[in-house]
């Protein structure tokens, strides 16, 4: 009879054991807040799971020179409360703190969040925005670096192959004068799925009080994350003022009738960008304009 | 609250709370007979079809399976699972298992197997060829003329009219008259526990069904039309509940439940997931409600015309009984001299309609509230003003003949509201114009108290006093998480002068307790039921009275009665408890007490609500933030103060999802796109607000202690109110429920854009 069988690698090593001999009946889990419901969904009733949760190795944050490296299977409660990726990333600390409920961030990991390839993922446009690399390793023991635009293929699907696996997410350490913020806006304020997420990065000089560069993420608008320029454009060389909100506004809203134009939902979309927006633009420069826009 | 009740009114925690949190209570899901089987039913995912073929080769072929049953396996016995006692009809139109697909959600087949993977897996295994039909998945489309029937006699199931007066010709003299069309989706029960039944069949051939139901002699009746067996062959206990809202009302799973069991032979559990209980039990009745009302110049309401379309999906159920029942409210909480309902009840390929708390309030008042709003919009007067000008007083006459409205004291909550609100500041202050808008809204809301006047309603019960000091009162209530156990025993305790604790009171078991008419429907078991527990209790009370003078050898004048001890009041050295006295009954007279008493419920009064709310509106995204609900209500007299504020807590919340956020979705080929909870969205922790509570205790003349009901009014007047407060807030008049962040971008743009 056909049957299920579960691999319980506990190091790197053992892990490589089993993606040596994965195949397209090969399953990967760590949380399981998606992976369960897909198994049940599909009615998968044969074939083989790898659980990456047991592998130690691949749950840290750490430093390590100009980058902060996140271990795959850590989860997304440790990502939004640690402290390092607060200081240095704090549009994925907020991302990853938005993720689902309570239950779904202390199983659910990051690698999870991004090879789920959902399009409203909300860890992936902070990771993006950031230029985020990710460590992935197959059958063989091969370690190389993908961007998330390479692994993240869209509307569920990755472009791993069956015997790869993404072990760590790289961060590059920005300095100072980087300054970041993600929202995110969903039928209620928590425990929902994103109608429309956004990370922005920004290169605030405050002496100058210009933007010197931004990039702007953006989810849930197409099948998987995407930059959008003409929102940095907005924000380039200016100082954050109300009149540069009220264009990187309209650049959105331009950016959204792109995205989907045509489709049923863009009139909602196009408006209720806005107050991604608003919300970003006052997160970031809150403490340069007191109040920013009521 | 009268403070010289010494149970009544108290919160005394249900009787089954500590084995809740600890777990150990069983309800149906946790239950395991020796050699029971386990059972799933196959849903269809068209939503109209005839069935060509069904093969169930594949499925049975896997090794565990027992049997996999058809629409051929089954008898041809067609039911109205809303039947509720013999001497009732409904059009039949149910089958244990559909012979033909009329919804997504439909009953086509089920299997049983050993466990429970095996049966998920064999579902996936049933090919079904069908061939699809025209699908009719909204009002509108049903009552076209060419449409395709969906049963035999059309597609308008049902339509009455009920009136007093002549609304129709003042409304065409032409005077101010406000018109609005409000339509409200269908909504899904969403109790914690999913629908589930377990039934074996005993060593003679009898069926035993446990099941968290609402009506155990419904059951009986259902299953016993649907087998095609005597009704007391089959015995029905209702076990423990884990939230029904209406939605485990009517019989759907217990048929079905009780075939499989009679078929294999075996105990059979059959269980539904979260999908299925959205899909493919039964939901509350989508509606399209137009309003006429004609008011003078100084707010009067001179009439009013309401024409209810009600979608009441593929199956008939109570497709009449939930319109007249929106029907009858319109009439008993405004004075209005001339007033026309006309209800129509639509068959559509959607999800089936039945009980949903509010049973049709809070659809008709979500039209008629959202209407007086706008009449004082167009009066340019305060909606509460007007509302104080044209709501009725204690015991007005119902104009249409239904039964009294009793002391109605629906001002009182207005009033009372009002102040504690602070309205008037709140309406009068200048309007935000920023991002977020903040805006005050309210509406007022009636229910009944049972069936009297319309079905009969009368419950029987038996009250024994042991001779262990207990008083065990055996009766068909069944507790739906509501405290219904715990509130009859604090109303015989009252009686009795003896703590609840002393109290048993076991639930409806088709095979021990007493008859009952109605079941736990109706908002009627307080004030029935409650009524009828009152009542044995005093039989009881004057004949341990009267008998305990025979022992004690001295005048029933004399008996003292206090605490749980009796005796006589000029030998106070000696008290007994009831137990010591009831061993000396039987010992000295070989007699006993146990009161058997049936009784039929005098009344049937209105109860009333009016809601304050405040919400905050991003007019940027069109989410909505309801910060305040102040819930004042008529209720007579609380029996549990606890439990009260429970259920007004409880119904806010449903109240606030049915205005907000709760839909069941489905689109124009009849597709379900709301089939769990990531999309379909009730109200979370986060976005509830605090509910504050406010009682109006002016008891009633016929309720037990002056009790009224509470448990479905409490779910009705937060949806209009809010609405209210939006289109005030926003100066927009949305009519459509939910008001989703995309309906309040769009009339946003719609009144920029004027």
């Amino acid at each position: 009879m056909e049957h299920i069988s579960m691999r319980l690698p506990g190091n790197l090593e053992e892990l490589v054991e089993c993606l040596e001999e994965a195949d397209e009946n090969t399953g990967l889990i760590s949380g399981g807040t998606d992976f369960v419901i897909q198994l049940r969904q599909r009615k998968l009733y044969s074939g083989t799971i790898i659980d990456l949760s047991r592998v130690e190795e691949l749950r840290f944050i750490k430093e390590d020179g100009n980058n902060l490296r996140i271990g795959a299977a850590t989860t997304l409660t440790e990502v939004s409360e640690n402290e390092l990726i607060k200081k240095y990333v704090p549009a994925l600390a907020q991302a990853a703190g938005q993720v689902g409920s309570t239950q779904i961030r202390n199983r659910g990991t990051i690698a999870g969040n991004i090879g789920n390839a959902s399009p409203c993922a909300d860890t992936v446009p902070p990771l993006m925005a950031f230029d985020a690399l990710l460590k992935v390793i197959n059958g063989k023991g091969k370690i190389v670096e993908k961007t998330l635009d390479e692994v993240v293929f869209g509307s569920g699907r990755n472009n791993l192959k069956s015997d790869e696996v993404i072990i760590e997410i790289v961060i590059p350490k920005l300095n100072d004068n980087y300054i970041s913020a993600f929202e995110k806006l969903g039928s209620r304020k928590a425990v929902t799925i994103s109608k429309i997420n956004g990370a922005v990065v920004v290169k605030y000089n405050s002496d100058k009080n210009i933007i010197e560069d931004a990039r702007v993420f953006l989810g849930a608008l197409g099948p998987k994350a995407f930059r959008s320029q003409c929102g940095e454009k907005a924000l380039i060389d200016r100082a954050p003022t109300q009149a540069v909100l009220n264009d990187f506004c309209h650049a959105l809203i331009n950016q959204v009738d792109t995205a989907i134009g045509g489709r049923s939902s863009q009139a909602y979309k196009r408006e209720a960008i806005k107050g991604i927006a608003h919300d970003i633009f006052n997160k970031l420069f809150e403490s340069v304009v007191p109040g920013g826009d009521s | 609250m009268k403070d010289n009740f010494k149970y009544v009114g108290k919160s005394i925690a249900r009787h089954d709370v500590k084995e809740k949190v600890t777990g150990k209570i069983k309800y149906v899901g946790d239950m395991k007979l020796d050699g029971m089987l386990y059972a799933k039913m196959l849903l269809s995912e068209v939503p109209h079809a005839n069935i060509v073929s069904i093969n169930t080769s594949k499925a049975e072929a896997l090794p565990g399976v027992v049997r996999v049953f058809t629409e051929k396996d089954v008898p041809k016995n067609y039911y109205n699972s809303h039947k509720w006692y013999k001497g009732s009809e409904f059009p039949r139109d149910e089958l244990i298992l559909s012979e033909k697909a009329r919804y997504v959600g439909d009953r086509i087949a089920a299997v049983v197997a050993k466990d429970m993977a095996t049966v998920e897996r064999a579902l996936g295994l049933i090919e079904v060829e069908y061939e699809e039909l025209p699908v009719i998945a909204s009002i509108d489309n049903s009552m076209k003329e060419d449409s395709i029937k969906i049963h035999e006699d059309g597609n308008l199931a049902f339509e009455k009219a009920l009136k007093c007066g002549d609304a129709e010709s003042i409304i065409e003299e032409g005077k101010l008259v406000c018109e609005d069309v409000i339509t409200t989706p269908k909504q899904h029960h969403a109790a914690m526990e999913p629908h589930v039944c377990l039934a074996a069949e005993d060593y003679s051939g009898n069926i035993i069904i446990w099941t968290p139901c609402q009506v155990v002699f419904q059951v009986q009746l259902i299953v016993a039309e649907a087998l095609g067996m005597p009704l007391d062959n089959i015995r029905v206990i209702k076990a423990a509940m884990g939230g029904s809202f209406g939605g485990k009302g009517q019989p759907i799973l217990e048929p079905i439940c009780a075939f499989l069991a009679k078929e294999t032979g075996a105990p059979v559990r059959l269980v539904t997931d979260r999908t299925q209980s959205i899909i493919g039990t039964r939901s509350r009745n989508a509606s399209k409600i137009r309003v006429k009302t004609a008011v003078d110049k100084d707010g009067n309401i001179i009439a009013r015309d309401i024409n209810a379309d009600v979608d009441i999906g593929a199956y008939y159920t109570n497709g009449s009984a939930v319109t007249m029942a929106m029907g009858k409210k319109v009439f008993r909480m405004y004075k209005i001299k001339n007033q026309t309902f006309k209800g129509r009840s639509y068959f559509t390929n959607t999800l089936v309609g039945g009980a949903c708390r509010g049973y049709g309030s809070p659809q008709i008042h979500a039209a008629t509230e959202i209407n007086i709003d706008n009449v004082a919009r167009a009066l340019d007067m305060d909606p509460v003003e007007l509302r104080l000008k044209n709501l009725v007083h204690p015991y007005d006459k119902d104009p249409i003949g239904g039964p009294d409205l009793g002391n109605a004291r629906i001002i009182d909550c207005v009033e009372r509201g009002m102040k504690l609100f602070e309205w008037e500041k709140k309406r009068n202050r200048p309007k935000d114009d920023g991002r977020f808008v903040r805006g005050v809204g309210m509406a007022c809301a009636t229910h009944g108290n049972g069936y009297h006047g319309a079905f009969p309603d009368f419950i029987t019960m038996s009250l024994r006093i042991t001779n262990d000091n207990k008083l065990i009162l055996k009766s068909a209530i069944h507790d739906l998480g509501c405290g219904t156990v715990t509130t009859i025993k604090q109303i015989v305790a009252e009686v009795l002068d003896i703590h609840p604790d002393n109290i048993i009171a076991h639930q409806g078991d088709t095979a021990l307790s007493p008859y009952d008419s109605a079941g736990t429907q109706a908002s009627r078991v307080t004030f029935v039921c409650g009524g009828c527990a009152k009542k044995t209790a005093e039989i009881a009370k004057e004949q341990l009275i009267s008998k305990s003078a025979e022992v004690l050898g001295c005048f029933v004048e004399d008996i003292a009665l206090k605490d749980g001890l009796i005796w006589n009041d000029k030998d106070k050295d000696r008290k007994f408890t009831y137990g010591e006295m009831i061993v000396m009954i039987q010992n000295n007279f070989e007699e006993d007490i146990e009161v058997t008493h049936t009784y039929r419920s005098p009344a049937n009064p209105g109860v009333y609500a009016a809601n304050f709310v405040e919400v905050e509106v991003d007019t940027y995204n069109g989410l909505v933030r309801v910060l305040d609900v102040l819930a004042v209500h008529d209720i007579g007299q609380a029996i549990n103060r606890g439990f009260v504020e429970g259920q007004i807590q409880g119904g806010a919340h449903m109240s606030i999802g049915f205005a907000l956020t709760e839909e069941i979705k489905i689109d124009e080929k009849g597709k379900v796109g709301t089939q769990n909870f990531s999309k379909y969205h009730i109200v979370n922790a986060p976005d509830m607000p605090n509910v504050r509570v406010e009682l109006i205790e002016e008891e009633d003349d016929n309720g037990p202690f002056g009790a009224k009901s509470v448990g479905e009014v409490c779910a009705v007047a937060a949806a209009p109110a809010i609405i209210n407060a939006i289109n005030y807030a926003l100066d927009v008049n949305i009519t459509s429920l939910p008001a989703t962040p995309e309906k309040i971008i769009r009339a946003l743009n719609e009144r920029n854009n004027k």
